[in-house]
């Protein structure tokens, strides 16, 4: 349940006349949910990589709940993020030779942050919820949507005040890609958190409060 | 973290047995060379500890080292009866003992000696000590058993040797193990072994009886000078026994052979030549005194502990080689494994990336890479050590098989600092690949990046 | 080239071909030790042969330092060796000397070990024990000894 406030946010990469991504202004209030879209190459990737503290911007502020991320060390973002964020990618990033929940715990577990057996018992109660029952079920014998699913729950299971998810359907059939839309957008309503999702589908776009379009690395309006 | 490794290494575990295999391999190859040419230095030292000091005819001191305390089988020149005679009288000597050699049964040596060297040896553990001429005592692992009897050769078997037919030993006692080629020989009485020698040359060689019946009348030099005259000779014997006299041409051995040992005939001045006496000095002083004494015109005295030790000197020089080669095989299998392991980690970037982006702390993930460089090398250096410790005792084994000397494969103390030594350099090589993972962007792991 | 370096050198290449070898054991180095030599041994001749020296009787029991050179060892594997003053391999004429070799040390080691030999001044250091003692293993008797002592190039 963080809000976020951008100010004069530049990201410039070395050789390129233009700022990949350039935004003046934007409020996103806490628990807001945000579909992101634009065509390939408009900025979705870095404006995900900046918010999430994965990359520093060039100039500017990028601030939740008043923490600007552009101040923060390297090492103190991924802490940060490790606390407040919660992924969810187009890949899944599922380590294989673990089982389900060992995948949803493992973030966790290299980061220490929380005593586990509360988690235990959390991450139990989402893979339920997104319908992995099998909890020792190893990864890598699972389908598409199974794995995305795991992933939903991995995102949530440190109760993250955000969570932002890139292209979390691309990869999966049209039925395995409704159910983990609808996983996603239940599951963070039921959190009460807030939600980015860089997406052209449909099911999203058109579900969630908002739309932000990017192109050439501006925010249409 | 330690699941997610195991589980990493489990995953890739065809790829982690191979580096796991080379390193040891390169590994074992410098254990191995460590470890063997430390056993052949202690298995030739342990085997030599019963020797103090080994007194012969002059000539080359590592020939004599060699026939005497290894008992391999070469011609050696023939000290005076007198030496033995006038060392057994010595103040400085704790005792003495003669070692006459140059006979074989089935290959195996067959010594000529005393009393005092038994139980110099180890003592007779089975049986008892020879009391009479046709006795013997046989070596730990001899298969002979007491009771067995057999006729000694000239010669190893396969060579131009002769059975002596005259004479027959019956083993009855058995040595305690010494660990050295002692363990396969057969100790008989000196006495019976020049009366052998005796008969062998009455028999064949009637004109050597001038010879023989002059050195006994004119004593130990014309011994040794008819020694020198038959250099190809093996070992013993172109003297006579002082009781030359008495047996004629007539072969009545068997008689002779149940006659109890004649003690004196070995210390008397006038006895027949000896190829190598072993001496027991009473002090370290009289030690280097009867070394000094006893090198000169006549005989040459060595501790077979300094002919060892300059042998060490170029086994060491060997070790250090291959050493060498070692090193640098280990050196070019470290960098071959960098680089795999590095290319490993370039490919796994958007895996690593992952792992922060989720909230992993970058210690975590050069945590998991350092473990898991180290863990693979470090289990190669183990079984590395176990390979060359194995390999070492199969080439000791092969050895012992061949020579008697019993080559004792050990790790030191200061192996465990080496092995220390290994696994620090082993951590800092896995430094590289982890602190590759480290400046790992987080960004790389999502899409597109 | 006989040095404490080069054979703690070399028992640690011992200790594992390749890499390792690069380390050295640290030296142990006594404190306060009396450097004695060879002309301080023993005091005059009398009919009993040789005395010990008072100097030499005040440090049984003492750390000391002494200089001379390894005799070809006795043994291929000890843990003593036999310091004198001469290099025994270089001494042709020692063998006339009637005394000779009386005035010998026998050092010996915490470890038994292999010896690579050469003729070079040592330095050894250790405790100084008078008076004359049965070595049980070997049966030697000796009168003069260095125990728990270390060497080194002089």
């Amino acid at each position: 349940m963080l809000d976020l406030a951008i100010r004069d946010l530049e990201v410039r990469f070395p050789g390129l006349d233009q700022p990949v991504l350039a935004i003046s202004e934007l409020a996103l209030p806490a628990g807001s949910q945000v579909a992101l879209t634009g065509p390939s190459g408009s900025g979705k990737t870095t404006f995900i990589n900046v918010v999430t503290g994965l990359e520093p911007a060039s100039s500017g502020h990028v601030a939740w709940r008043g923490t600007d991320l552009e101040a923060l060390s390297e090492s103190r973002r991924d802490r940060w993020r490790a606390a407040n964020v919660g992924l969810v990618m187009q890949d899944f990033h599922l380590f294989p030779g673990l089982s389900a929940i060992d995948n949803v715990l493992l973030p966790q577990r290299l980061a220490r942050l929380r005593r586990l057996p509360a988690l235990t018992e959390e991450a139990r109660r989402l893979l339920t919820r997104v319908g992995i029952l099998r909890h020792g079920q190893p990864v890598e014998t699972m389908s598409r949507g199974q794995m995305q699913r795991v992933a939903v729950a991995r995102a949530l299971v440190a109760r993250p005040g955000v969570i932002v998810a890139d292209e979390p359907t691309a990869s999966l059939d049209a039925e395995a890609g409704t159910a983990v839309a609808d996983l996603l957008i239940e599951l963070v309503s039921e959190a009460g958190a807030t939600l980015i999702v860089a997406s052209h589908d449909p099911r999203f776009v058109g579900r969630l409060g908002r739309v932000l379009r990017l192109d050439g690395g501006r925010l249409l309006h | 973290m330690f699941q997610f490794i195991a589980a990493d290494l489990k995953r890739h575990w065809i790829g982690v047995a191979v580096i796991v295999l080379i390193v040891a391999l390169a590994t074992a190859l410098g254990v191995a060379v460590t470890l063997q040419e430390r056993a052949l230095r202690l298995g030739s030292a342990r085997a030599a500890e019963a020797f103090d000091l080994v007194v012969g005819a002059p000539g080359s001191d590592t020939q004599l080292v060699l026939s005497s305390v290894f008992l391999q089988a070469a011609p050696l020149p023939l000290m005076p009866g007198a030496v033995f005679a006038d060392l057994s009288q010595d103040p400085r000597v704790a005792w003495a003992a003669p070692i006459g050699f140059g006979d074989f049964v089935d290959g195996d040596p067959i010594v000529g000696t005393t009393e005092a060297l038994l139980k110099g040896l180890g003592g007779v553990t089975e049986g008892r000590g020879f009391a009479s001429l046709g006795e013997a005592v046989v070596g730990a692992l001899d298969a002979r058993q007491i009771g067995d009897s057999f006729h000694p050769m000239h010669g190893t078997v396969g060579s131009q040797g002769e059975v002596h037919t005259g004479i027959t030993y019956r083993v009855v006692g058995r040595m305690a193990p010494t660990g050295t080629p002692w363990d396969r020989a057969v100790l008989v009485p000196i006495q019976a072994v020049w009366m052998a020698h005796h008969h062998h040359h009455d028999d064949d060689e009637h004109e050597n009886e001038a010879d023989a019946s002059a050195g006994a009348d004119t004593g130990a030099p014309a011994l040794n000078a008819a020694a020198a005259d038959q250099p190809a000779e093996r070992g013993f014997g172109e003297g006579s026994a002082p009781h030359a006299q008495d047996d004629d041409d007539h072969d009545d051995a068997p008689a002779d052979l149940r006659a109890p040992i004649d003690e004196a005939a070995v210390t008397d001045p006038h006895a027949p030549g000896l190829p190598a006496i072993l001496v027991k000095p009473q002090s370290f002083a009289d030690a280097y005194k009867l070394r000094q004494a006893y090198r000169g015109d006549r005989t040459l005295a060595v501790f077979p502990g300094e002919v060892l030790t300059r042998l060490y000197g170029t086994l060491g020089d060997v070790r250090r080689i291959l050493s060498w080669v070692a090193a640098g095989a280990q050196g070019l299998v470290a960098a071959a494994i960098l680089l795999v392991v590095m290319v490993h980690v370039m490919q796994r970037r958007r895996q690593i990336g992952a792992l922060r982006a989720f909230g992993a702390p970058r210690r975590a993930v050069f945590g998991i890479v350092w473990v898991e460089a180290f863990a693979i090398i470090g289990l190669g250096v183990v079984v590395g050590f176990g390979l060359g410790y194995a390999g070492a005792r199969v080439a000791s084994g092969v050895f012992t098989a061949s020579s008697g000397i019993s080559l004792p494969v050990t790790f030191l103390a200061s192996d465990a600092s080496s092995l220390v030594v290994l696994f620090v350099l082993t951590g800092l090589i896995a430094v590289i690949p982890a602190a590759l993972a480290y400046r790992q962007s987080p960004a790389s792991a999502l899409r597109g990046g | 080239m006989l040095t404490n370096a080069v054979s703690r050198r070399r028992l640690l290449q011992g200790g594992l071909a390749g890499l390792v070898g690069l380390t050295l054991m640290p030296v142990r180095r006594a404190h306060a030790e009396t450097s004695l030599t060879f002309d301080e041994l023993y005091g005059k001749i009398s009919v009993l042969g040789l005395t010990f020296s008072d100097k030499v009787k005040g440090l049984d029991g003492q750390p000391v330092a002494m200089k001379g050179f390894m005799a070809p060892p006795l043994k291929a594997e000890s843990n003593f060796f036999v310091l004198t003053e001469i290099p025994m391999a270089l001494c042709p004429f020692c063998s006339t000397d009637a005394d000779w070799p009386d005035n010998i040390v026998v050092i010996y080691l915490d470890d038994a070990r292999t010896f690579e030999q050469a003729n070079a001044l040592i330095e050894v250091e250790g405790r100084l024990e008078v008076g004359s003692w049965r070595d049980p293993e070997t049966g030697f008797l000796s009168r003069l000894r260095i125990v728990d002592a270390s060497f080194g190039a002089a």
